[in-house]
C-alpha cells in the first residue's frame, strides 16, 4: 500500500451536523439517502455549514446551478474545496436531470440552486438514485437571499424543510466595525424531525 | 513546577517541550530489542523498523538520569544484536522529535549516546548541515539544495532568518523547516479547542483469539474516533493504541504510541493496529482502545482534485469524466486561489481542465473585507441606489467619508430600511496607470427585509452609481 493511498479520506459513513447546529437541526447526522432544503435569507450558509463536516470526512461535493457562491465563504465554513465541483449543467428539463442523476453516481452531497422545470417523473427517478446512493441532495432557495424575495416551492418533496432566517447582526456601529456574527431562527420542519420548531442560533458561533 | 522549568527557554504555553529519547539500531533483532526497552518505557512508539521514540521522563527517573539512562538502554538495545558481535546502537536525547533522531544518527557514528542538554536544542543544531532536514525530517532534499544554493547552509542560518521571509519564500513548507530548525516540534500546538472525547474503547464479550478479528474491531473504532477530530476540523497526529490481553498466564495490557504527521486516517490506524499484533502470540485480547494525544487543526491539507485517492475519490472523478464529456469543457469548475481585495476575488471558479498545482488558501490581502465572508458574490447586476433619509444618493469624498449616513437602499422596485452600516472602505487599483486606474468605495449594510429578516449586503460605489457585490446569503 502506497503513503498516498494511505492516507487518503474515504468517504464517510455518516454525515455528521455541526456540534453548534445539532440542537437547533434536532439530529445527530444528516440523513443520508434524503432530501434537504434551506430557505430563507440565510439559506446558503445554513448549507454549506451543514455539508461542510461531510467533505472534511472525505466526502465530495457538486455544487449545481449556483454560479456566484462565494467559495471564500465556502472556505470559512469548513468545506474541503479540494472535493467540490462547480457545475452548470444545460438549462433543458430532461438533460439537467440527467447531469444532475450522474453527478450523484460519484458524488455523496449534491447542493442545487436555481433548477429548470423538471417532470415528476424525473424527479422520483433522481430522488431513488440518491436515496440508492445513499448520497444526500441539498435544495437551496437562492433567491430567497434577496430581500423580498418571495420563498419558491422546492421542486421535490423534501424529507426535511429548513428556514434560515437573519434576526440581527453583530458588529456594525453607525460606520465604524464590521459584520462580525448573526442570529438567526431556524425552523426545522420534517416527517423524521417531529413538530416543527425554532431555535436561535449564532453563525460563526 | 520546578524553578528550573519555570526558567527554561523555549517555554510554550507554560509547558516546557518534553525530552524526547530516539533509539535507532539498525542491525539488532528489532522485536526483541523492542520488548527489552518496552520493560523499561511505559509508552513507546515504534516509529520504523529499526527505530523507536518516546518520553525520556519515566525511564530517566527510574535509571536515575538521561545520561545513565541513555547508556544502559544502548547497551540493552546492543545485546540483541548478531552472535558474536556488539551491534552499533544510537540513542539520542533532546527537546524535539527532530533533534533527537538527529542526535541518534551522530551517535551510532560515534559509537556514544549523544545527550543534548534541556534547553539546549537550539544551539546544539545551530552549527549543524541543513541537509539534516532531508535525512531526518524528510524534507525534500531539492528543497534543502535550494537552501544550500540560498546561501543556508547551516540549521542556524534558517533559524535566524525571519518566519515571514521563510513562509513568503518556501509557504507551509518553509514555516515547517523553520520550527524544525529552531528546534520546535513539527506542528504548531492545536490551534482549535481540544476535543472533549480523546478516546474509543471496545471490550470484547470473550477474549478474541485471532490478531485478524482484533485488526477488524480496530477499523470499527477508526471511523467514529477520526469522525469526531475531523468534524472539528483537526487532524490527529498522535494516537495511543491500546491492547488489553489474557492468557493463562494472566493478563496484560500492550500499548503502543504512533506518531502521524500527516494526520491519522482509518487505513492507517488499522496498519498500526496489524504491525503491533504481528509479534503477539499467545492469549485473546479482551479490549482495543484508541487514544489521542496529540491534533493540530487540519489545513492547507489538498488532496481530492489534486491527486491522492481513495475508493469515494475515484468514484467522484469517474462521474466527473462522464459529465465532462457530455457536458464539454467548461461546464465543470474548481475555486482555485486567487487573491484579491473582493470576496469575489479570494478565489476564481477556473474550468477544471486549468486548474494549477495544488496551492494553500491564500492570505488575505490588504484592504480586503474582514470575515465572515458573504457565501454569494458577484450577484447578477440588479439596479440599486444608496440613499440617505432625504432620499439622495449617498455619495462618498476622496477622504473616504460618505455624504450621510445611508437610511435606505433601493433594489428592483422597492426601498428598504437601513438597519446598520459600516465603511466605506475605498479600493485604489492600478493607480499607476490612468487609463486602467479603478476606484471604488465599499460599504457593508444591513437592511430589514420582508418577514423581518435582516440582509446583509456588500454594496460598492464605482463612477457615481451604486451596485451590489455580494449577499450575505
Amino acid at each position: 500500500m502506497t503513503a498516498a493511498s494511505l492516507d487518503a479520506p474515504t468517504a464517510p459513513p455518516t454525515f455528521p451536523v455541526p456540534d453548534d447546529l445539532r440542537g437547533a437541526v434536532g439530529l445527530a447526522d444528516l440523513p443520508r439517502g434524503r432530501t434537504l432544503h434551506c430557505a430563507g435569507d440565510a439559506c446558503l450558509s445554513l448549507a454549506l455549514s451543514l455539508v461542510a463536516p461531510a467533505t472534511r470526512l472525505g466526502a465530495w461535493l457538486a455544487v449545481v446551478g449556483i454560479p456566484s457562491l462565494g467559495a471564500q465563504a465556502a472556505a470559512e465554513q469548513g468545506v474541503a474545496l479540494e472535493r467540490t465541483i462547480f457545475v452548470h449543467p444545460p438549462a433543458a428539463g430532461a438533460e439537467w436531470a440527467a447531469s444532475l442523476a450522474a453527478l450523484v453516481e460519484g458524488f455523496d452531497v449534491a447542493l442545487v440552486g436555481a433548477a429548470p422545470s423538471i417532470s415528476p417523473t424525473h424527479v422520483r427517478r433522481l430522488q431513488a438514485r440518491v436515496q440508492a446512493r445513499r448520497a444526500l441532495l441539498v435544495l437551496v432557495d437562492v433567491a430567497a437571499a434577496w430581500p423580498g424575495a418571495r420563498p419558491a416551492a422546492p421542486w421535490a418533496p423534501p424529507d426535511l424543510a429548513l428556514r434560515a432566517t437573519t434576526r440581527s447582526w453583530e458588529g456594525l456601529e453607525h460606520g465604524a466595525g464590521h459584520l462580525r456574527r448573526r442570529q438567526i431562527a431556524l425552523r426545522v420542519e420534517g416527517r423524521r424531525a417531529g413538530p416543527p420548531r425554532e431555535h436561535l442560533v449564532w453563525r460563526p458561533s | 513546577m520546578t524553578p528550573a522549568a519555570l526558567h527554561a527557554p523555549h517555554v510554550v504555553n507554560g509547558a516546557a517541550p518534553p525530552r524526547l529519547v530516539v533509539i535507532e539500531a539498525p542491525a539488532v533483532r528489532w522485536a526483541d530489542a523492542l520488548a527489552a526497552v518496552g520493560e523499561w518505557v511505559p509508552l513507546l512508539e515504534p516509529a520504523a523498523e529499526g527505530r523507536c521514540v518516546f518520553a525520556a521522563r519515566g525511564p530517566s527517573r527510574a535509571m536515575g538520569g538521561e545520561a545513565e539512562m541513555a547508556r544502559r538502554l544502548s547497551a540493552l538495545v546492543a545485546a540483541h544484536g548478531p552472535p558474536g558481535a556488539t551491534a552499533p546502537v544510537g540513542v539520542g536525547v533532546a527537546d524535539s522529535r527532530f533533534a533527537a533522531l538527529a542526535a541518534a544518527r551522530e551517535s551510532l557514528e560515534a559509537g556514544a549516546p549523544v545527550v543534548v542538554p534541556p534547553g539546549g536544542t537550539p544551539a546544539w543544531l545551530a552549527p549543524r548541515t541543513v541537509r539534516l532536514l532531508a535525512r531526518c525530517a524528510e524534507v525534500d532534499p531539492e528543497v534543502v539544495g535550494l537552501l544550500e544554493r540560498l546561501g543556508l547552509a547551516r540549521l542556524g542560518d534558517v533559524a535566524a532568518l525571519e518566519e515571514s521571509l521563510v513562509a513568503g519564500r518556501f509557504g507551509a513548507l518553509g514555516l515547517e523547516m523553520h520550527r524544525l530548525a529552531r528546534g520546535d516540534d513539527r506542528h504548531p500546538a492545536l490551534a482549535v479547542a481540544p476535543p472533549p472525547v480523546e478516546s474509543r474503547r471496545e471490550a470484547f464479550d470473550g477474549p478474541l483469539p485471532e490478531a485478524a478479528l482484533v485488526v477488524a474491531a480496530a477499523a470499527r473504532l477508526a471511523d467514529p474516533f477520526l469522525a469526531h477530530f475531523a468534524a472539528r476540523g483537526a487532524l490527529v497526529t498522535h494516537v495511543v493504541v491500546r491492547c488489553e490481553h489474557e492468557s493463562p498466564a494472566g493478563a496484560g495490557v500492550l500499548e503502543r504510541a504512533w506518531y502521524l504527521p500527516e494526520g491519522a486516517t482509518a487505513a492507517a490506524l488499522v496498519e498500526r493496529v496489524r504491525w503491533m499484533l504481528r509479534d503477539w502470540r499467545a492469549g485473546g485480547v479482551t479490549a482495543l482502545e484508541l487514544r489521542a494525544e496529540g491534533a493540530r487543526a487540519a489545513t492547507g491539507r489538498q488532496l481530492g482534485l489534486w491527486g491522492g485517492r481513495g475508493p469515494g475519490d475515484e468514484a467522484a472523478l469517474r462521474a466527473i469524466d462522464r459529465l465532462r464529456a457530455t457536458l464539454g469543457d467548461g461546464a465543470l469548475r474548481v475555486a482555485a486561489p486567487s487573491g484579491g481585495r473582493d470576496p469575489g476575488e479570494a478565489y476564481a471558479l477556473v474550468p477544471l481542465e486549468a486548474r494549477g498545482e495544488a496551492a494553500p488558501a491564500p492570505p488575505p490581502w490588504r484592504g480586503a473585507i474582514p470575515r465572515p465572508s458573504p457565501a454569494l458574490v458577484g450577484v447578477p447586476g440588479a439596479a440599486i441606489d444608496v440613499r440617505d433619509a432625504a432620499g439622495a444618493t449617498v455619495r462618498v469624498s476622496a477622504r473616504h467619508e460618505p455624504s450621510a449616513e445611508p437610511a435606505r437602499v433601493h433594489i428592483g422596485a422597492r426601498d428598504y430600511d437601513v438597519v446598520g452600516w459600516a465603511g466605506p472602505w475605498p479600493v485604489e487599483e492600478r493607480w499607476w496607470d490612468p487609463s486602467r486606474r479603478r476606484r471604488r468605495a465599499r460599504m457593508q449594510v444591513v437592511v430589514r427585509g420582508d418577514g423581518d429578516a435582516h440582509v446583509a449586503m456588500l454594496v460598492a460605489l464605482e463612477d457615481g452609481a451604486w451596485r451590489l457585490a455580494a449577499l450575505y446569503a
